[in-house]
């Protein structure tokens, strides 16, 4: 081995930090989060009864009850799926719609950093409430039924639609802006040539990926009866009725794949053209 | 100009152009005339399914603020019983996380295109993973409860296969993007794969799985409220009470507890994110 070379290595080697301490200490802090939430886990002892559920639950995905899988009445999968997904589009639409002011509003390079803060608030105060809580305070605005999910979808798809906008609103090219200042344009002329086409991809990209999300999370409605597939889905595994549920379960992951795969398609189209 | 005839508006069909010359040209297919129709058709038909009235929506729209009006002021009183199944919230996403995590870490390599030349291993576990991640942490528990009992063990064996179909699919997304120089050097030198990936890929894999096993602890403690509600352990299970006695106030004190915790959690994952990028 060449000697000058070594020499050179050692010196590189030596210029790395030393990170050991700091290691060590993440570590230990991590192992001790790690076995104070251990206790959490108390493995509870399967009964015979617990065995039973499982093996039936096992043995009914293989054989869902095919007359709720395909019958078209209106309690049939294939109803329930598309009025599921008529609650996601639908709210995704009226979230995405509210959720351009509200991130105009909360961008920084837009409007003085001051002005932000009600709108960035807001949208983490949004985000915290728990999507069924949201549900049970619209079912007192229109009853339940598929209504209620859909102004749900709309209220919970707010929070993260402006929060990723923002991201974008926050990114724009200033450039443009300014060529077409020095070309002689004015305002109008600068937010439609200048501003809609920089944002319109990722916004319509951002809001399919949240048309994903949402109709992947429509089954919590169910739990408050705001419509869609999760209040019978749920009613079937609370009655033990497996085979029924396992149909459902099925139209769920059907749907949901079906979307995603549609999903990232277009948005793989989106972001990079033809 | 070169153009001497135009024909037609270009809204539904491409425009004709017809150049001096004479050759004809057409403009680009309006498509967007027809993605705004379709869509415009679909609002109408999930407005019709979905049996949505505006309104509807006016007249009754106060009645919102009924349940957040009764939560405030919240019964500060409640704060001693909040406590407890809040930390176990806590607790369950930490260590609910930290599983899912770890086991999302091999996995990932399995299923990344670029590491793993298996075909056949690789499609398999892509469509394990696919299988996991389409059904919401919602379904997992409330399956585990009726296998396990009610109680926090259901909802932290929810959350580590939720975590675990969603980091791994993060991380192979990632894997599959990184610069695979070193490791090749590493593997015609005469090293082993494993030994390789340790050396080569780790590092530049390494602070990208922090900050998805980060995030994954944000998402688990706001989703985790859920859990309790279908009897899977944690806050979940008071707010279930107090909501189904409509004791407002109490969950009042409950929502501004969870709302401290995300906020806290969320800011330090942020910038602990933040020092890893």
């Amino acid at each position: 081995m060449d000697k000058k070379f070594d020499k050179h290595l050692y010196k590189k080697l030596e210029e790395e930090p030393n990170r050991l301490v700091q290691n060590i200490i993440i570590i230990v802090l991590v192992s001790i989060l790690v076995i104070w939430s251990a206790s959490v886990i108390d493995i509870p002892e399967i009964n015979d009864k617990g065995k039973e559920i499982a093996k039936n639950i096992v043995m009914s995905i293989f054989h869902p009850n095919t007359d709720i899988l395909f019958s078209l009445s209106e309690t049939g999968v294939p109803a329930l799926l598309i009025e599921t997904l008529a609650i996601a589009f639908l709210g995704t639409l009226i979230g995405a719609v509210l959720a351009i002011p509200l991130a105009f509003l909360s961008s920084k390079n837009i409007v003085p950093r001051w002005v932000t803060f009600p709108g960035v608030a807001s949208i983490t105060f949004i985000r915290t409430f728990p999507v069924f809580i949201i549900g049970l305070m619209f079912i007192s605005v229109s009853g339940p039924g598929p209504m209620a999910g859909v102004l749900t979808m709309a209220v919970t798809s707010v929070g993260m639609i402006a929060k990723l906008y923002i991201d974008v609103i926050e990114d724009l090219n200033d450039g443009i802006i300014e060529f077409l200042d020095s070309a002689g344009c004015n305002t109008t002329e600068k937010v439609f040539a200048g501003v809609f086409p920089q944002l319109m991809t990722n916004f319509i990209s951002i809001t399919i990926y949240r048309f994903e999300i949402n109709v992947k999370n429509a089954s919590v409605l169910g739990l408050v009866g705001a419509g869609g597939i999760g209040y019978p889905l749920l009613a079937a595994m609370g009655n033990s009725r497996w085979n029924d549920a396992s149909a459902y379960l099925i139209g769920l992951i059907f749907m949901v794949i079906v979307i995603e795969i549609f999903s990232t398609k277009i948005r793989a189209r989106l972001s990079y053209g033809k | 100009m070169a153009r001497q005839s135009v024909e037609g508006k270009g809204l539904f069909k491409p425009q004709k152009f017809t150049l001096k010359s004479g050759t004809k040209i057409d403009s680009r297919f309006p498509a967007s005339t027809y993605v705004i129709i379709t869509i415009i058709l679909l609002i109408l038909i999930s407005a019709y399914i979905t049996e949505f009235s505006i309104v509807k929506l006016i007249e009754r729209g106060n009645e919102f603020f009924t349940i957040p009006l009764q939560m405030f002021p919240p019964d500060l009183s409640y704060i001693e019983t909040v406590i407890p199944p809040l930390l176990e919230t806590i607790q369950m996403s930490l260590i609910g996380s930290f599983i899912g995590c770890v086991l999302a870490l091999p996995v990932a390599f399995l299923a990344s295109s670029n590491i793993n030349h298996n075909k056949i291993i690789l499609k398999i576990t892509r469509s394990i993973l696919t299988l996991f991640r389409t059904l919401p942490v919602l379904i997992y528990a409330t399956i585990f409860t009726y296998i396990f009992g009610f109680g926090a063990f259901a909802g932290t064996l929810a959350i580590i296969i939720f975590t675990f179909a969603v980091v791994s699919k993060m991380l192979y997304d990632n894997i599959e993007t990184i610069e695979l120089g070193p490791y090749e050097a590493l593997l015609s030198a005469g090293s082993t794969k494993p030994r390789a990936i340790v050396t080569a890929v780790f590092p530049q894999v390494l602070p990208h799985f922090f900050s998805t096993s980060l995030y994954s602890l944000e998402m688990n403690i706001r989703s985790s409220a859920i859990l309790g509600y279908v009897g899977a352990g944690g806050i979940g299970v008071l707010i279930d009470f107090t909501l189904n006695w409509t004791l407002y106030a109490k969950f009042g004190t409950i929502f501004v507890c969870l709302f401290i915790v995300v906020i806290a959690v969320e800011s330090l994952s942020r910038y602990l994110r933040g020092r890893l990028s």
